[in-house]
């Protein structure tokens, strides 16, 4: 069966001053409709050179020394900025590692969303952009949108600023969603509740989620399928209980071990988010 | 709470101000009195050579010059306080009379210089991010480089060899054709030479500030979130990265205002430009004391004042900057 997204052989390159350095060597896989799939390895394996060879996000260094990117079965590896702006609009998303950064600090989150619906719809009206903006906070687990919507990235907690990063991402109605480490910056619950709201979305919308981590915790939460990255080859893939259960290479059982053992296995948090302005501002 | 504190930070930045022109006045004053050269010359010019001791002694007394230079400035700064800043040596008239006659001419001068510069700067720096590494923009910068090393007076002259005598289509000095003062398009053909050398003398260095603070915006993390978010260069180079470059460009124009009036100063002289400039450098080549205080205090106050304003915008015009000064949370808890 083929899916949404289709990676043959991949090598991916760096030029450095040092000359020639290889980051990824003869990546496949694919991933399917609404499927959560997660890219496991420790930093610097090429998981997220990986997202960003397919969302062509590279440097103008890096260059892709063979294979091919296949998204819908149209080859989209030779595309250029131009012919990727269209895909980033409406097949496309992103969100990042560090959600505080990742925010424009001098631009309200309510008009740093706005641009992303008003990207892929020129022609709306402004209360048809700002109702569809509201929505996508909502669905973002932003409970009061009209409030935050002013606020400005360094007024937001970094749950906050990720929630706002992913209703942005959600703008062009993803077919498939790159979460590159969205857990890493934030606290154990609120990296609950992300991975929690990350799920929901798959469901609801059937977006295929390509969620990379090094957190093997966060992995078991969320993924169908587990993809063991090391040195930018893919050692092992497998359903999650497959790899979490028997894993197979030597790696992937380093990386199982490398969660801290907790007595309870479950976190419970609140339910809800904090008003505006509480404490230091959000 | 955050009025009074604002009240407090403006009062501070006044006093400084203060304290630096009076500091600056003494200096000035001091300074301009070790320098050789006498004074009675610009006032009663060549007669100066045939006076007898006695006559000079009393020429002496007659300005004040005869006294100790502390005893001279306190009497100078008494009058100064009210408003009286003496009379020129050479025009025999009030220093501001003589100063308002000129500052127009200097004022337009710099003006539409700093101007032209402000608007100009943006849009080459914009066009070599645009372009960056490739070879608009390296040319860009080669000419710049080369351009910015030129001498003003130099290219002044050159400029008025090549435009004023072999190609006679500007004039090559004065700020207006003899006898025709009002003659609005006369003037501006007469500015078109001297702002050419001044904006091409101070843009490229403003020009390299937004284009290197640009391209390092382009490198962080939120240029890399609007592009997934399927937003166009155009869009990501002046909505996202200008806005944030924005700030630190305010605040070097601001002190660039002194820098580019200074650049005025050195081409209205070769140019005649009957300004503030050709004035300062006559007052200083004549001792006219009088004149030079008010000139060197005026540039001086435009100085302190652009480095004031400076230090203002970098302080209030950043949201970050601001929400780190308590006034943040104050404005959110507002909103809701």
């Amino acid at each position: 069966m083929s899916g949404i997204l289709e990676v043959k052989n991949l090598s991916v390159s760096f030029n450095t001053p040092d000359g020639e350095l290889q980051i990824l060597r003869d990546v496949s896989f694919s991933i399917n409709k609404g499927e959560v799939l997660a890219i496991a390895g420790e930093s610097g394996s090429g998981k997220s050179v990986l997202c960003k060879t397919v969302m062509k996000l590279l440097p103008e260094s890096a260059s892709i020394k063979s294979g091919r990117i296949l998204i819908d079965g149209v080859d989209i590896t030779g595309y250029s900025q131009k012919d990727m702006d269209k895909l980033r609009r409406n097949v496309l998303s992103m969100i990042f590692q560090d959600p505080v950064a990742a925010l424009n600090p001098s631009i309200s989150i309510g008009k740093q969303i706005t641009e992303a619906v008003r990207v892929r719809n020129p022609d709306m009206k402004r209360d048809a952009v700002y109702n569809q903006v509201i929505k996508l906070m909502k669905l973002a687990g932003i409970t009061e949108p009209e409030r935050w919507y002013k606020l400005y990235p360094h007024n937001l907690s970094g749950g906050m600023c990720q929630r706002s990063v992913i209703a942005a991402a959600l703008a062009s109605n993803p077919k498939i969603l790159f979460a590159d480490e969205p857990t890493t910056s934030l606290d154990v619950i609120t990296q609950v509740q992300i991975l929690d709201l990350l799920g929901d979305i798959q469901k609801k919308f059937l977006t295929a989620i390509v969620f990379v981590s090094h957190d093997m915790g966060a992995v078991a939460r969320i993924a169908d399928r587990v993809l063991v990255m090391y040195a930018g080859q893919i050692v092992e893939t497998g359903k999650v209980e497959d790899i979490f259960y028997a894993p197979e290479h030597p790696y992937t059982l380093k990386l199982i071990q490398s969660v801290p053992y907790f007595k309870y296995s479950s976190i419970h948090c609140a339910s809800g988010t904090y008003p505006p302005g509480g404490g230091s501002g959000g | 709470m955050v009025y009074k504190n604002s009240c407090l930070y403006y009062g501070k930045k006044f006093i400084n101000f203060i304290l630096s022109v009076f500091v600056l006045s003494a200096a000035i004053f001091y300074i301009a009195r070790l320098a050789p050269g006498d004074p009675l010359l610009s006032y009663y010019g060549s007669r100066v050579e045939k006076m007898s001791p006695e006559e000079r002694e009393q020429a002496e007394r007659k300005l004040g010059l005869d006294k100790p230079v502390y005893i001279q400035y306190i009497s100078w700064l008494e009058n100064a306080v009210q408003g009286n800043f003496g009379i020129s040596y050479k025009y025999k008239t009030d220093v501001l009379k003589v100063i308002s006659r000129r500052l127009p001419n200097t004022l337009f001068l710099g003006g539409t210089s700093f101007l032209l510069v402000f608007l100009i700067a943006p849009v080459i720096g914009v066009l070599c991010v645009w372009h960056e590494g490739k070879w608009p923009d390296r040319l860009v910068c080669k000419t710049g480089t080369i351009i910015s090393c030129i001498p003003e007076f130099w290219m002044s002259l050159v400029l008025i060899l090549v435009f004023a005598v072999k190609l006679k289509w500007l004039p090559s000095s004065g700020a207006y054709y003899i006898g025709r003062e009002d003659d609005i398009p006369g003037r501006i053909l007469h500015l078109i030479l001297p702002i050419t050398v001044v904006v091409t003398g101070h843009l490229w260095y403003y020009a390299y500030m937004v284009r290197n603070k640009l391209a390092e915006e382009t490198r962080t993390m939120y240029v890399l979130f609007a592009k997934s978010k399927g937003l166009s260069k155009k869009d990501i180079i002046l909505r996202h990265c200008l806005r944030n470059a924005m700030p630190s460009y305010l605040s070097i124009m601001a002190i660039s205002v002194p820098h580019i009036m200074g650049g005025t100063y050195i081409v209205e002289t070769v140019f005649s430009y009957p300004g503030i400039g050709t004035l300062s450098y006559e007052s200083a080549r004549y001792k006219d004391y009088n004149l030079l205080m008010v000139l060197c205090i005026l540039s001086g106050i435009l100085v302190i004042l652009c480095n004031t304003i400076a230090q203002v915008i970098n302080e209030q015009i950043d949201p970050r900057v601001k929400g780190n000064k308590a006034g943040r949370a104050v404005e959110v808890d507002g909103i809701g």
